[in-house]
Parts: structure tokens; C-alpha cells; sequence
């Protein structure tokens, strides 16, 4: 059982924001500005009257100077229903302290700002080919609370094919919300198909890549077989031979390099966001730093 | 390279064993990871390796390898044999059996030289030959020389003698050599067997040539009649001989003698009526290996006149005894005079003692009135007493002569310092001493008067009387019969004014007549004449100078000399050994250093 998050970090969450870039669709009632006009306090436009408007909107001070009759519009204010994707894989329990832990984290955080900005959120996990709800959609505070238990109880375990699992994603949404995907992205392409879907239905993708240090600073000498965590058959063909010198490491640190600046670039042209994080860094850090950066908290 | 501790090189089990670790280590040790989808992704990273580069992978192994490899040269205590130049010591032999000649007529001497002149055309450019005669004085032909030429026209100057080889102190320049360069190389060039070699190597030239030698020959007088008896053996063959005689050149007989191989056989000539005979000459004419020992020559010593100035009012034992020995020509004086004390081999003072004692001959005298300087005669005893010899039996003077039952009733006893020798005792007093000085010249004092000793009556008295005259009066050599290739020392004497020697080819060489004797290098084979001219008028002697019985035997021989010489060839040389001690302990440190750089190098 992983201690996902803690009260003391949950009062530093207070004074902070998720922030949500441009207008989206969603359910009235939110705080969330909308591309539609509604009531809310916030001028947003002027046009001319047509029957059926209400008469309140219009503007006296404007019939006096010009003769016409204009009436204000006021931007929309809606509900966004964030979705959080958890990697349950085996290879996110890898590392120390483990990357799952890190992901669970930084996903409650993230979901005690939805809810504090009165946005829905909702946590999966991505287990083999599905795409597993771990709780019912929290809209409220009490209801991030009862959600945390579900978080905790997360096992990480077996392979995830992540594009079939969130492209057959029934209740992935639309554009009422940001998607964000918990992941290591240590496969070949899938992440990819994953993102576009989720781009295809309109909604706000950010990618976070969590690492262990050792898969940053791999520390290893001699001949050795390296044997995934996901394929413990040393036959299997992910498994291989490498004798580890140090243009070897050379070549490790170029490959993790040249993976990271893909993820990067893919999500640039695709309007995602993409950040990637130590397991052994702190939240406050990787947070107020690195969501900064990349415009996600304020 | 020699090592002196070659068990240092069981360290070298250590590569087998650095060997196993490797194979034992090369598996593929077994590690799970999160994901292997950035290792699989890095190959398209890795640089392609060029052949060369893949050396990099063992180069931890290589080194730990030369590790192992300087830790076991170190224990094994190397020492560097320069191979860049060997310096070559050939030793010569120019021994008589040297000239031993096989079917071909080529001498051992020739080969040898062959040999020699072959090694050093073969030796390879900075290489070095020394060659060493070893003859009767050693000495360098060629030394330390790069050139064949050299070294063949220094041999073409090596000449064989007739003597024996002087092997030893050939060495004595052989180690000269080595000690001045470490990487040397004796090598014998001798037809002699040596049992033990040490470092030198052997090239023995003995092939077990057939010879036959004259060993000797002896004369046997009886009046004026001579047997003469040759003794011949033939080394390695039966054979049969004809032997000559020649008597002062005559041709006198001649005979047959079947000879067993190795087994000596004598052959016996008659001379009548050649009792005064000078030289007597046994030959054959043999086609064997060596001609050197094929005759053989007896020169019999002249008879000498001796002339004696016997001092003496009553001269009548003496005068007696000394006309009986019938060599002696004396002439007797009752008292000394001017004429007495000049011009005589020996001078008898009984009773009448001269104020100065003569130079030019020896003394005799008998009574202690007047003493020569250092012997001194402690009163007189009036005691009867026997005389007995000293235990030094073997003095010239006593040679023959039995004191037993000679008495004495009145005589002094005599105290001699350094160089006087007491011969005869009464009881323990000495009564007769004698003490040889320069040219010859002796001095004996008898401490006793004739007349008080039943001396002059017993038979032991003219071999005494002869004794001491003939060891007063030495002759110029003391025997005809000599080895050739050593020295002779002839015997010159007061007055001497010339000596000369004739040698066998002819040759004559002269003396000056100075000192008491001169030595005679006898580097001929044959018979020698010597002529000593004196004021007093002269004399001349025949002598013989034969091959040494070692060089006559051109087989194989049994006895086997050594040569245990400890020469300072490479190893012996701690400078060499010092170095090898040092380089292996840098390429010791050098390989650990690199290992562990380059073990850090890669773990880092």
C-alpha cells in the first residue's frame, strides 16, 4: 500500500491552481471559461439585439449615443472533466523509490486541483488492453478523499498496450478536459496512436513521463543479460545480450536522450504537453517547477 | 637468457588459472530491468567497432596476463646473456701431441686452426674471437677481433712446440677476457680428455691415432763394453719395429721387435769396446702419427778431472782416498802459500787453515782451529762416541754412506746459524756440517782430526770423501736426460768465461757468463751441447731433450684431467643480473599501473 499523498502537501496545493489554457467545452456549473456566452460576471462581447433576447442585456447607454439597440454578452463558465491515465505496468513499479509511487503522486495532486477548481476528474488505469476506472468521477474534495484509498490499492503489474487501451476508451471525453497519460512511453510507438485519439476527440493531452534513477544513470559493468521486467522469459526477444562498457552507457544515454526529445516533439506538433520526471525527485519540485514550465499549475 | 631460480616460472600456472576465471566470468550474468526498450534502442546509437578497436575488450586480460607473466620472470631471477655479441676465446693447444698427424698427413695443430679460422668466419657481425696460444708461455695471437682475416693471419703465426701445453695459465688469460665481457665463450681446441669441463667447451682433436714411441734407453757398462736397452711401445696397435743403434753417429746394429698395442717391449743392443761413447742414439723409421718421439738418445756425462789442494802434514788417508776415486788431481801442501789457495775446485785444509779462506773452490777441512763465518765450534770434548747420520738422508753428502760403528774419541761440537746443515752427529753434538754458497762453491767442516776417528778405516769413507767432492765440484748439468719443452738451468762456475749451446737443428745460442747459473729454454727436440769455457781451461756436455711420456700417447688415455675453472661468463656478472632485476620490476609495476588505470578507465 503506497502513501499517495499526504495533508501537509494537500495544504501547499491550496495557494496553487490548475491551470487550463484557452476556452473548452464542458458542464455549466464549472468556474472554467467557455468558448459559448453565458452568465457569467465576465463581459465578453457586444452584438445587436434580436427577438427573443433578454431585454437585461441591453446596453441603455449604448442605444443613447448610437440609436441601436446592443446588447452584452458575458463569457460562459463550465465544469471540465479531467481524465487521469495511470501506466500499471510492471515496469512503473521499477526503481527507488518506485516510479508508480511518483505517477500516484503527482496524479492525486493533480486531481485535488481539478477538484479545488471545481473541475471533475477521473482516474484509470491502463492495464493490459483496457482501460480500468479506479474510482467513480470525483467532483468534490470528499469525493477526492474517497478516492485515494482506490489509488493506493493500485497493483502494477503485467504489460499495457497503451494505444488499444485508450483508443477503445469508451468514456475518454471530448473537449471538456485535459488527458493526462502517467507513463515510462518505454514501448515503440503505441504512446503515439494513444495521444492522437485522444487529440481526435478534442481534448487537452500532457504526457508525463516518469523514470527511475537508475534507468537515468544506469549503473552496470561486465556481460549481463537484461531481462524485462515485463518479459521474464529470457527468451523472449525484448530480452538480449549487452556487454556494458562505456561506450555502451554512451549509446544508453544517447537513446534515452533521442526518446525523450521524440516524446517532445511529437506532443509540440499535436498541441500536447510533455514533461518528464526523476522517481526520486520531490512532488514540491516536480510540481511547482516542471507543471509551471510546461503552464499546467499556477 | 639463463634463470637462476627456474621455479620462479611455476607462477606461470597462474595463466591457466587467469584463463579458467575468464571462462568462469565470460557468462552472461542475468539482470532484470524495468524495460529493455532504451537498450534495444541504443544499438542504433553505438558507434561500429572497426577491428582494431574489438582488441579493446581483452586488453584488461592481455595486461593481467603480462602481469603474471613479469611476476614469474621476476622470481625467476633472470639473467641477461647479451645476445647481441659473443666473444669467443678459442684456447690453442700447441702441445708436441698437437703435431700428431691422421692418414691424410693433416696434424691436429692444422685442424685446430681450421677450426678456429671456420668459427670465426661464421661468427656473426659483432661477435669477437680471441685466440689463446696455450703453450709453454700463454699468450693472445688475436684478441677481441671482428675480423676472420685477423684472426686467420694470427693463426698462421701459431706455431706448435714441443713441449706440454700450458693449459692453465691460459685460462688465467682466457678469464681476463670474461672478466671484460660477460657474454664470453671458452672454447679448448686440445687433443686432451677432460672429465670435468665447467663452462669450458671442448673441442677435442684426438682420434685415436696409431704411434709408436721410444720411451727410453739405458746403458749398462761393464769395462770398456756397453749394453744398451731401449724400451718402445706402440699406443693402439700391434706392431712390429725395426729399430737402429747409432753410437757418436756410426750406425751399429739394428733389430726387429714385435710390439703389443699399449704394452712397452725392450730391445737390447751390444756395444763392444764403446765404453767412452758421448751419444748413443735409438731410432726407426714408422709411418705413425707422431715422428716427434721416434727416437730416443743417451748422452753419458763426461769424466771429469777435479782439481784439489789438499792442505796437510799428514795427507795420507786423504791423499789416498782421493787418488782412489781417480777423478782428482791433487796436489798436497804443508803449508798455505799463494800458489795453494788459487786456481783449485777444492781445497782441503787437515790442520793447516789458511788467514783467508779462497773464493774460487769449495772447502773442506778438518779441525776447527780456524772456522768459517757462521759456524762455530764450542770447545773441545775428549769423549768417544759413535757417529750418526741425520735424518735428512737424502743430502748429497751422505747419499751411500753408513756411519754405523764409526767412532770418535775427540771432537768439538759444532753450532751453525742460518744455511749451515749438520749432516753427522756424535751422540747429540753435530761434527759435521756443510753450507752451500753462490757458484756452487760448498763449504764442509768436519769437527774432528782424522786420526782421532776410525773414520779413514771403515768402507764408508771414500763414498764420503767421494760424496762431499763430488757435491763441492758440481757439474754444469746434473742429468743428460731432459723433457723438451721446459727449462734447464746449467751450472756456471766460479771463472766461468763462456757458455754456449749448441741445439739440435744447430741453432747455437751464447751465455753471458754471469750469475751462478743460466737457464737453457728447452724448445727443441734432440741433442743439446753445452761448452763452458773457465780461466782454467773448460768443458762441454751432451744432452737430450725427448718428448714428454703424456705427449707420446696419441690414443685415447684413461686418466682424465679436470678443468674446474669458474669463468664469469653472463650470469656471474651481478652488474647483468642487477639490470634484469630492475627491468622486471618496472615491467611489474608498469603492468599493475596500466591494469588498474585501465580498470578504472572502464568502471568509470
Amino acid at each position: 500500500m503506497k502513501e499517495v499523498i499526504s495533508a501537509s502537501f494537500l495544504a501547499m496545493l491550496e495557494a496553487r491552481e490548475l491551470h487550463i489554457d484557452g476556452a473548452m467545452n464542458g458542464r455549466f456549473g464549472g468556474s472554467r471559461k467557455s468558448r459559448a456566452y453565458g452568465s457569467s460576471p465576465e463581459f465578453a462581447d457586444f452584438r445587436e439585439y434580436a427577438p427573443g433576447d433578454d431585454l437585461r442585456r441591453i446596453d441603455w447607454n449604448l442605444y443613447a449615443r448610437f440609436e441601436k439597440l446592443i446588447v452584452k454578452l458575458f463569457v460562459d463558465e463550465r465544469q471540465l472533466h479531467h481524465r487521469i491515465y495511470l501506466d500499471a505496468s510492471a515496469s512503473m513499479a521499477w526503481g527507488e523509490p518506485e516510479k508508480s509511487a511518483a505517477a500516484l503522486q503527482l496524479a492525486a495532486a493533480l486531481g485535488y486541483l481539478s477538484v479545488k477548481a471545481l473541475d471533475r476528474v477521473s482516474f484509470y488505469a491502463l492495464e493490459g488492453k483496457n482501460c480500468r476506472a479506479l474510482c467513480p468521477t470525483v467532483t468534490n474534495r470528499d469525493g477526492f478523499y474517497a478516492a485515494i484509498p482506490a489509488l493506493n490499492a493500485l497493483e502494477f503489474d503485467g504489460e499495457v498496450k497503451m494505444d488499444e487501451a485508450i483508443a477503445t476508451h469508451r468514456d475518454a471525453g471530448g473537449s471538456d478536459g485535459l488527458s493526462i497519460i502517467f507513463s515510462d512511453f518505454f514501448s515503440d510507438d503505441d504512446w503515439k496512436r494513444a495521444v492522437d485519439a485522444l487529440i481526435a476527440k478534442g481534448r487537452r493531452v500532457l504526457l508525463v513521463q516518469v523514470l527511475s534513477r537508475d534507468e537515468i544513470e544506469p549503473e552496470m559493468n561486465g556481460k549481463v543479460q537484461l531481462i524485462d521486467t515485463e518479459a521474464l522469459d529470457p527468451e523472449d526477444p525484448r530480452n538480449g545480450r549487452w556487454e556494458m562498457t562505456r561506450s555502451t552507457l554512451k549509446a544508453y544515454h544517447a537513446a534515452l536522450e533521442w526518446h525523450q526529445n521524440e516524446l517532445k516533439s511529437f506532443c509540440t506538433a499535436r498541441g500536447a504537453s510533455f514533461f518528464s520526471l526523476s522517481s526520486d525527485e520531490s512532488m514540491e519540485r516536480v510540481l511547482f517547477e516542471k507543471g509551471w514550465e510546461v503552464g499546467l499549475v499556477q | 637468457m639463463r634463470l637462476e631460480n627456474p621455479a620462479g616460472l611455476w607462477l606461470l600456472l597462474g595463466i591457466p588459472a587467469l584463463i579458467l576465471i575468464y571462462m568462469l566470468r565470460n557468462r552472461y550474468e542475468e539482470k532484470v530491468v524495468s524495460g529493455t526498450y532504451l537498450w534495444r534502442l541504443s544499438r542504433r546509437f553505438q558507434k561500429t567497432r572497426l577491428p582494431v578497436q574489438r582488441l579493446k575488450k581483452i586488453i584488461l586480460f592481455v595486461l593481467q596476463l603480462l602481469f603474471i607473466a613479469s611476476c614469474a620472470l621476476a622470481a625467476s631471477q633472470p639473467v641477461l646473456v647479451q645476445g647481441e655479441t659473443v666473444d669467443y676465446v678459442a684456447i690453442l693447444d700447441p702441445s708436441a701431441s698437437m703435431q700428431a698427424v691422421d692418414e691424410k698427413g693433416v696434424s691436429r695443430f692444422e685442424l685446430a686452426k681450421d677450426m678456429i679460422s671456420d668459427l670465426a668466419s661464421e661468427t656473426l657481425s659483432g661477435h669477437t674471437v680471441t685466440v689463446i696460444s696455450a703453450g709453454r708461455e700463454p699468450s693472445y695471437l688475436v684478441q677481441q677481433s671482428k675480423s676472420a682475416n685477423e684472426v686467420r693471419l694470427a693463426l698462421n703465426r701459431a706455431v706448435c712446440e714441443n713441449g706440454t701445453a700450458n693449459t692453465w695459465e691460459a685460462m688465467d688469460l682466457a678469464q681476463m677476457i670474461c672478466d671484460r665481457s660477460p657474454n664470453s665463450k671458452v672454447i679448448l681446441y686440445t687433443d686432451t680428455e677432460y672429465s670435468n669441463t665447467s663452462r669450458i667447451q671442448v673441442k677435442n682433436l684426438n682420434r685415436g691415432e696409431w704411434n709408436v714411441a721410444v720411451t727410453g734407453l739405458e746403458a749398462e757398462k761393464i769395462g770398456e763394453d756397453v749394453t744398451f736397452t731401449a724400451t718402445l711401445v706402440s699406443y693402439g696397435l700391434d706392431t712390429t719395429v725395426t729399430c737402429g743403434i747409432k753410437v757418436d753417429g756410426a750406425l751399429l746394429d739394428a733389430k726387429s721387435l714385435e710390439l703389443a698395442a699399449d704394452t712397452p717391449g725392450t730391445l737390447e743392443f751390444s756395444a763392444p769396446q764403446q765404453g767412452h761413447y758421448e751419444t748413443a742414439e735409438v731410432y726407426f723409421e714408422l709411418d705413425d702419427a707422431l715422428a716427434l718421439d721416434n727416437s730416443y738418445a743417451l748422452c753419458q756425462t763426461r769424466e771429469r778431472t777435479w782439481r784439489v789442494a789438499l792442505h796437510s802434514e799428514a795427507p795420507l788417508y786423504l791423499k789416498s782416498a782421493l787418488e782412489a776415486l781417480g777423478t782428482c788431481e791433487t796436489t798436497v801442501f804443508k803449508a798455505c802459500s799463494e800458489e795453494s789457495l788459487t786456481g783449485f775446485d777444492l781445497y782441503i785444509f787437515d790442520g793447516i787453515f789458511p788467514d783467508a779462506y779462497p773464493e774460487d773452490g769449495s772447502v773442506l777441512q778438518f779441525g776447527v782451529e780456524k772456522m768459517p763465518d757462521g759456524l762455530t765450534a764450542a770447545g773441545r770434548y775428549s769423549q768417544e762416541g759413535t757417529l750418526t747420520a741425520t735424518t735428512d738422508g737424502e743430502h748429497p753428502i751422505l747419499q751411500g754412506f753408513l756411519p754405523d760403528d764409526t767412532a770418535v774419541t775427540h771432537f768439538a761440537p759444532l753450532q751453525g746459524k742460518a744455511g749451515w746443515k749438520t749432516l753427522l752427529y756424535c751422540g747429540a753434538d753435530g761434527v759435521l756440517a756443510s753450507k752451500e754458497g753462490a757458484y756452487g762453491i760448498v763449504t764442509t767442516v768436519v769437527s774432528f782430526d782424522l786420526h782421532d776417528s776410525n773414520l779413514p778405516l771403515r768402507q764408508g769413507f771414500l763414498k764420503l770423501i767421494q760424496n762431499i767432492v763430488t757435491h763441492s765440484v758440481p757439474s754444469l748439468l746434473g742429468s743428460t736426460d731432459q723433457i723438451a719443452g721446459t727449462t734447464v738451468r746449467l751450472t756456471l762456475p766460479v771463472g766461468a768465461k763462456s757458455l754456449y749451446v749448441e741445439k739440435p737443428d744447430g741453432s747455437i745460442q751464447k751465455f753471458p757468463p754471469t750469475g751462478t747459473s743460466v737457464p737453457v729454454e728447452l724448445d727443441q727436440i734432440g741433442v743439446y751441447a753445452a761448452v763452458l769455457e773457465t780461466e782454467s781451461g773448460g768443458e762441454y756436455t751432451h744432452f737430450f731433450a725427448h718428448v714428454s711420456r703424456e705427449e707420446e700417447r696419441c690414443a685415447p688415455i684413461d686418466e682424465l684431467l679436470e678443468v674446474d675453472r669458474g669463468f664469469a661468463v653472463s650470469g656471474d656478472n651481478p652488474e647483468a643480473t642487477r639490470s634484469l632485476w630492475r627491468l622486471a620490476a618496472v615491467l611489474l609495476l608498469l603492468f599493475i599501473l596500466t591494469e588498474w588505470g585501465w580498470y578504472y578507465y572502464e568502471e568509470h
